[in-house]
């Protein structure tokens, strides 16, 4: 008879297991995305390398060999990081370009994800035990207008209130581009050890650049997060909704357990286990609006990059950003997958 | 006493309108898709200026009542291209997703009723397709293929499809299992004929919300993919198109962006209002 841990163990073993179909599945979509439809050697050569060069890097490649023999290639250039040059970068290796931008990127997402839950958990549940009321009826509103506002609207409609009409009425206003004031980063310059500027302010002390960054990635952050903020709330709400229907509820009540601890300790514990779900998907929702959300506050991130990438044709690039997005996703889904079933009981490892 | 299934289905959409009163929300939205349709296919009819139409010596002026919303930098007038955008956007979005509906039915619904490894290979690929954000993905092919916009409904194709492949093969798998699939079979009936005929009329509730829902989405993904530059040239009368153009006017003239944004908030409004009314309306827990 297995102890439960060792059970535990094989589940996870056996999620990871899963994870290699999938992953192969999308190599394989971005294999015919690069090598198929579109001529490969593109990626690899820049405006002064001469047709000679352009056939020896064609052959290096690989690229001239059968769609198999290709394809063994791909992975292994994948793998070794040789992923091509950025035509939209000045042929910076994109690799090393991805590496540069995506803690910009990633500090964005995780700012965005912690409002989800920090506002939408919280407005969920009261939206539940005040169904119906004005409360229930705004957040409903807020959860459609996440899907049916474009994230660019959203965010110029953001620039404009919070900057442009707070700037022009003299008052305190938000920055509306870029991650930090260039004046505040030369007088207090920042010692950047892992890329996140709030996290590395924070460890060294750098007060002003910490409070900086802080101001400037508020509205960012909000507008990326705002769709799935809807989403967020809205599973929240039903999912209290179904567990205080349950009997178990009623029968703490009949015990003449106060409201409150009905309330957090009973059914709260058993309605996030959906939301840890939601939140997990809706990490998709959120890198996906991260090109244009980057765009329209000059954010130097993977999504500008990508979205600027499109303009030129930059192949290597949107593939390059299509591949990293994807793969954080699918781990985002597998570790949501085990906090799930670790979660709910019910759930036997299955 | 048996109805017949004439009757019986006339029963089932009286007592849907029935709900659908109670519902003032999802009224609203069906009005509301409804009106934005109306003036998108009459747009040459009742636009005062053409979509390309430029007057040049009325740049960057401010909502007049001869430009109600407005003109932008070229002279352009934004209420005319509001409309002519509509147009253009509904008939992209609308293409893409009765060509979606078709093409992941067809696959869904084989893979669901034959089961076995075509429905395993199935749920692989669009497990694969569905884990990359829709955006992304189309971002994806369409710098692959190139700027146009037939490209464009050809990369929001291949990313809304899955997820139809998907719902239908549920439900034929559901309805599957149901009795009146053997005494069908039972008469000798061959299988295909099965499916089209009696499998899928009853799984079709489930499509039509989806459906409604997506077309919201697949206006949000045109709008958003056209403000990054692609799909179609830019200052063509496309509603995320105009935005990217007026950008630069957001604080100067912010009308130019305002308005474009405004019609694709109000048309996904609609949408999915009515969806989320369609699917309260149609949920079988919920009838009777």
């Amino acid at each position: 008879m297995a102890l439960p841990k060792t059970r535990l163990l094989v589940y996870i073993l056996r999620r990871l297991l899963l994870l290699i179909p999938v992953l192969s599945g999308l190599l394989i979509i971005m294999f015919i995305l690069s090598n198929v439809v579109s001529d490969p050697v593109n990626a690899y050569i820049t405006v002064r390398t001469s047709p000679a060069e352009i056939e020896q890097i064609r052959h290096a490649h690989h690229f001239d060999a059968p769609v198999f023999v290709q394809f063994f290639y791909y992975l292994v250039d994948v793998l070794r990081g040789d992923w091509g040059l950025s035509t939209s970068l000045q042929y910076e290796p994109v690799t090393s370009a991805v590496v540069r931008l995506f803690p910009a990127t990633a500090e964005l997402a995780i700012v965005a994800i912690i409002i989800q839950i920090v506002l939408g958990i919280p407005l969920g549940v009261i939206s539940a035990l005040k169904k119906d009321k004005a409360l229930d009826h705004s957040s409903r509103l807020l959860a459609l207008s996440g899907s049916s506002l474009p994230v660019f609207w959203l965010g110029l409609i953001f620039q404009y209130v919070l900057f442009y009409g707070l700037k022009s009425a003299n008052l305190p206003y938000l920055p509306s581009e870029g991650r930090v004031s260039y004046s505040v980063l030369v007088a207090h310059p920042l010692h950047t050890i892992t890329g996140f500027y709030l996290f590395d302010s924070l460890i060294t002390g750098n007060l002003p650049v910490f409070q900086d960054a802080l101001v400037h990635i508020i509205m960012p952050a909000f507008v990326l997060g705002f769709a799935g903020l809807g989403l967020v709330t809205r599973i929240t709400r039903s999912s209290m909704l179904e567990v205080m229907r349950q009997d178990y509820i009623t029968s703490a009540r009949a015990k003449g357990l106060p409201e409150r601890i009905v309330v957090y300790k009973h059914a709260l514990k058993n309605a996030i286990i959906p939301t840890i779900t939601i939140v997990g998907l809706s990490f998709g929702v959120t890198l996906g609006g991260a090109p244009i959300t980057e765009t329209i506050f000059s954010w130097p991130g993977l999504g500008n990059w990508a979205a600027s990438a499109i303009l030129n044709a930059d192949r290597a690039a949107v593939l390059a950003f299509a591949l990293v997005a994807a793969t954080i996703i699918i781990l985002i889904n597998l570790v949501v997958d085990i906090l799930y079933s670790l979660a709910d009981p019910r759930v036997g490892y299955a | 006493m048996e109805l017949k299934l004439s009757q019986r289905r006339l029963q089932e959409l009286r007592y849907s309108l029935h709900l659908l009163r109670n519902s003032p929300l999802t009224v609203v939205g069906i009005v509301l898709v409804i009106v934005v349709v109306t003036i998108a296919l009459l747009a040459p009819l009742i636009a005062p200026y053409g979509p390309e139409q430029r007057i040049w010596t009325d740049k960057i002026a401010p909502p007049t009542p001869s430009h109600f919303f407005g003109t932008d930098d070229t002279g352009g007038d934004i209420f005319s291209r509001v409309l002519y955008g509509y147009r253009l956007d509904i008939a992209i979005s609308s293409g893409v997703v009765v060509v979606a509906v078709i093409f992941g039915s067809v696959l869904g619904s084989i893979a669901g009723f034959l089961g076995g490894r075509i429905d395993e290979g199935l749920m692989r690929v669009t497990d694969i397709f569905l884990s990359i954000p829709s955006l992304i993905l189309a971002m994806s092919i369409a710098v692959v293929l190139g700027r146009s916009v037939f490209n464009l409904e050809l990369a929001l194709t291949v990313t809304w499809w899955p997820a139809y492949a998907r719902l239908i093969r549920g439900q034929v798998i559901v309805e599957k299992q149901k009795l009146y699939v053997d005494a069908v079979r039972a008469y000798g009936i061959g299988s295909s004929r099965i499916l089209f005929k009696h499998i899928l009329p009853n799984s079709i509730y489930p499509i039509l919300v989806k459906t409604t829902l997506d077309l919201g989405a697949a206006i949000l993904t045109t709008a958003a993919l056209s403000f990054l530059g692609f799909g179609v040239e830019p200052g063509a009368a496309e509603l995320g198109r105009m935005v990217a153009d007026g950008r630069q006017f957001v604080f100067s003239a912010p009308w130019i962006v305002s308005a474009p944004g405004l019609a694709i908030f109000v048309l996904c409004l609609g949408f999915n209002l009515m969806g989320d009314g369609l699917r309260d309306i149609l949920d079988p827990r919920l009838r009777r």
